[in-house]
């Protein structure tokens, strides 16, 4: 299994939606929206047509993200090595680099490498890498503003050096609010916020100091959602904020570079193919033996249990695209709650460019995702905390603390997980910090592995016919 | 880890590069090669990164260390004369590796060593100051590494165990220094890699001595007199040693206050200015624990303008320090084969809330 050493510095971010605790004065004439979604079916928006094909070759291969490493830095910094392995439909310059960057050329003409979505949407599942599996073992828990400083050792004077300047003072902007304390959670969110702290919603120029009082500088968890739950989802992200037009979403990661509306408009017009594409994605086939005759006693004991939220699968297949209740679903209400409490990133977002055609909307809640290939998904939950999907739907099996085993990752197909190993104990207990780094502590802020317990009233047999069933999807 | 790993090969190649140049035969034109040609390719990777953790032996651990790939000894320290005249000097030793093993060719490579000395003698005024570099390799046998430190020709610094001392020796056109350096604490303060830099693998492993009592002979321009003062010694070894390259210089400061604190300093910052400085300062204070300052807090006193920068400040509220670092006098830089400054600076402000001053040593890279 490949481990990658360095996320901090292939940062990258994803997702609006949440905020910062502490009030943020509202602006004086305030017409931009902030609407706080109600539980219940979330309404489907049509979305612009786009080519699937272009848009896997834009993301593999253009620079939307448009500030980066100067090529030649890359290159002598041993960074080449990054990372494998290749992907197909890779251009130019782009096929020889790791699989989470892309290459394109800065306005003063220096070639740049830039980090992709595949920092983050892609991971590998037996032996392959598949394109749009959010990657669990990514490592943020370093400060990436050390390394991108450091990579400065490599950069030639003038265009070069002006170049790596203003990536390398980008990172350092959102250094602060994207270290996480364990291995395998994702900062994206609260990263995402953090650059919008410095931007103007008009104009998107960046400002060197924050415009907007900045997130809180410890990430809630996240873990990275599969990709192909876009086919059927009306809304992005888990608590439904990403509502009306999904490109203006998926291209929030060029607000790390970009500072103008007219750069903007055209990575949105590049995103047109791009939401098609990630829409388009068909869900990977599980790879190992099932049981069909126990998988179709699984798909019984679903129809009862899970369909009315989480919707019917095969030949008569639907979708009802819930946003459920935190009071109902129970699981840890930090994100959803971070997100409703402030409100000035959502009407930033909300009459920024970022905004035009969407409004992102927070909810008390959580949507309970389509499963299709959700045995590739674990760990499981909006914050990753529960390792299994035996463990999920029988709460007495969830660990209060647990590790996974890197080393090598192995897929266990009778709960649907990484193999991990239960501990007695919590970071605190823990003085070696590397190892500290490793643990999933379910008791800190954020991090709880409580609610969905719709599986609990199951006997014994019928869970495992579940899990079976499952696997088919 | 992955580009610290990269930077420590080129930043090791770089010296090379110098050492190289100056191994050629003196009529070779003076292009310089590129280090991958100057040096199998792989040289530096034939060393492991030393490990996480370094058990320290006393004094086994203030000779030199075969097994890593560079090391240097380090020395400066203010003195005193009889008729009170102050006078500064430095001698740093540098040792990098060829190879692990000691080839038994007989050929100009048949060196497992390579040597860069340079020393710096301040007689504190401003009729100029002395400064030469001297390279070696140990193949001819008289530049060498051992158990009790390095030495390039009669240029040494060595331990001596009967005396728990320190010896150094050096001379050249115009100067002798002849001194002996006692410890005042039993132990020096250890020193793990590039501080500042979160990695698992430190890259070099070495230790920090402040507040040396120096007892000896300085001959300056035929002139010799006896002198006592007080120096410092880093002595550092591993994989990984700091030096400027690219977008990055390297600073370098140690201080030596009155209230019998220290300072030490290791910074890498964009020489464009702004940026995030990385590394950090170790402040000592007499009977505790050094307490580690963030390197921001100490900086340049006016922007960086391509010239080396030559007043600071280290300023940590959290700490109650406030200090004002200059040189005492405007002073080139010493011309040395690795484009760099070095000297003596003198510091004035508060520890703790108390004023303090002292001497200190600076050492500028990159500019
Ligand atoms: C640094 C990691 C990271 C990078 C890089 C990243 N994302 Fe994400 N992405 C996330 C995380 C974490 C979420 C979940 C946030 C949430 O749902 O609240 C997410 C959510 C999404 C979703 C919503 C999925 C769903 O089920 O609601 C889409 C679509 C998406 N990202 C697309 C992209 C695209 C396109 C890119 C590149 C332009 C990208 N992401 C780059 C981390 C990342
Ligand atoms: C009341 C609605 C509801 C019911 C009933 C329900 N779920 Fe869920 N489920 C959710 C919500 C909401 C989430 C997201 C919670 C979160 O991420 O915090 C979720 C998450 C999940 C996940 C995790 C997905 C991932 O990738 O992390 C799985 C697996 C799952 N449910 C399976 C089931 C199964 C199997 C059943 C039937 C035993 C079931 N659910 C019943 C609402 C429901």
């Amino acid at each position: 299994m490949t481990r990658f050493p360095n996320v901090a510095l292939l940062f990258g971010l994803a997702a609006l939606g949440l905020a910062a605790c502490g009030e943020a004065p509202p602006p004086a004439a305030a017409p931009e929206r902030f609407t706080i979604a109600e539980p219940g079916p979330i309404p489907v928006t049509e979305q612009q047509p786009g080519d699937p094909v272009a848009g896997y070759r834009t993301v593999v291969n253009r620079g939307y993200v448009t500030c980066g490493i100067p090529y030649d830095a890359f290159r002598s910094s041993g960074l080449l090595e990054a990372g494998e392995p290749r992907l197909s439909g890779r251009e130019g310059r782009n096929a020889e680099l790791p699989y989470m960057f892309n290459s394109t050329v800065s306005g003063e003409g220096v070639e740049l490498v830039v980090s992709n979505c595949l920092t983050c949407h892609a991971s590998e599942f037996e032996g392959e890498l598949v394109v749009g599996l959010g990657n669990p073992l990514l490592d943020f828990t370093n400060d990436p503003s050390v390394n991108a400083e450091l990579l400065g050792a490599f950069v030639e004077d003038g265009a070069p050096a002006a170049a790596w300047a203003k990536w390398a003072d980008r990172i350092a902007a959102i250094a602060p609010y994207m270290v996480t304390d364990t291995v395998g959670v994702n900062p994206a969110p609260n990263l995402t916020l953090a650059l919008i702290a410095h931007r103007d919603p008009a104009t998107l120029a960046w400002s060197a100091e924050p415009r907007l009082e900045p997130p809180p500088r410890e990430p809630l968890p996240t873990k990275v959602p599969p990709w192909w739950r876009m086919q059927h989802k009306a809304a992005m992200f888990y608590n439904g904020s990403g509502r009306g037009d999904h490109v203006r979403y998926m291209m929030m990661k060029s607000l790390v570079c970009t500072d103008d509306i007219g750069e903007a408009a055209e990575i949105a017009e590049w995103f047109r193919d791009v939401r098609a594409y990630i829409a388009s994605l068909e869900p990977p086939a599980y790879p190992f033996p099932v049981d069909e005759e126990l998988a179709a006693q699984g798909e019984k004991v679903f129809a009862g249990t899970c369909a009315g939220c989480h919707g019917s699968y095969g030949a008569d297949r639907a979708y009802p695209n819930l946003l459920i209740d935190l009071e109902v679903v129970g699981t840890d209400p930090a994100y959803a709650r971070q997100a409703v409490e402030s409100e000035r990133f959502v009407r930033w977002f909300n009459r920024s460019f970022y905004g035009q055609g969407a409004e992102a909307m927070p909810a008390l809640g959580y949507v309970a995702p389509p499963l299709d290939a959700v045995w590739a998904t674990a760990p499981y939950l909006h914050n990753g905390s529960i390792p299994s999907i035996a463990a999920l739907l029988d709460s007495t099996q969830r660990p209060t603390y647990w590790q996974m085993d890197t080393e090598p990752r192995q897929y266990d197909p009778d709960t649907l997980g990484w193999r991990f190993e239960a501990l007695e104990f919590g970071k605190e207990a823990v003085e070696d910090l590397q190892r500290a780094k490793r643990i999933y502590d379910t008791t800190r802020h954020g991090y709880g592995n409580q609610g969905h317990q719709f599986g609990d009233a199951l006997g014994e047999q019928e869970r495992s016919a579940l899990v079976e069933y499952l696997k088919t999807l | 880890m992955r580009i610290l790993t990269a930077l420590g090969f080129i930043v090791t190649a770089l010296l090379l590069t110098v050492l190289y140049y100056w191994s050629a035969d003196p009529g070779e034109p003076a292009s310089v090669p590129e280090p991958s040609l100057v040096f199998p390719v792989d040289a530096a990777e034939t060393f492991a990164d030393p490990p996480t953790e370094w058990e320290y032996r006393f004094p086994a651990d203030h000779g030199s260390h075969p097994g890593q790939f560079g090391e240097y000894w380090w020395l400066a320290g203010q003195l005193h004369d009889d008729a009170g005249r102050a006078r500064a000097f430095q001698l740093a030793i540098y040792r990098l590796a060829l190879s692990q093993d000691r080839p038994d060719t007989e050929s100009r490579w048949g060196t497992r060593d390579l040597f860069r000395g340079q020393l710096l003698l301040d007689p504190g005024s401003y009729d100029g100051f002395h400064a030469d570099e001297r390279f070696g390799r140990d193949a001819l046998g008289l530049s060498g590494s051992d158990a009790t430190g390095a030495w390039i020709e009669d240029w040494s610094i060595v331990h001596d165990p009967d005396c728990g001392c320190f010896r150094l020796r050096a001379s050249s056109a115009d100067v002798r220094l002849d001194l002996t350096l006692h410890p005042s604490s039993p132990l020096p303060v250890t020193i793990r890699g590039m501080p500042g830099l979160d990695t698992p693998e430190p890259g070099s492993h070495g230790y920090w001595w402040p507040g040396l009592r120096v007892a000896g002979e300085v001959e300056y321009q035929g002139l010799s007199t006896s002198v006592a003062g007080d120096a410092l010694l880093e002595h550092v070894w591993g994989r990984r040693l700091p030096v400027a390259q690219g977008q990055l210089t390297t600073n370098r400061l140690w201080l030596s206050l009155d209230d019998g604190s220290a300072v030490r300093c290791l910074q890498l910052r964009r020489r464009g200015n702004g940026g995030v400085p990385l590394g950090d300062c170790l402040l000592l204070v007499p009977d505790a624990h050094p307490v580690r300052i963030a390197s921001r807090a100490w900086a340049p006193a006016d922007p960086l303008d391509g010239d080396y920068p030559l007043r600071w400040r280290l300023e940590s509220p959290a700490h109650g320090i406030a200090l004002e670092i200059e040189a005492p006098r405007e002073r080139a830089a010493p011309g040395f084969s690795l484009p760099l400054w070095s000297g003596l600076m003198q510091s004035a402000g508060t520890v703790d809330g108390q004023a303090v001053q002292g001497w200190g040593w600076l050492e500028l890279s990159g500019y």
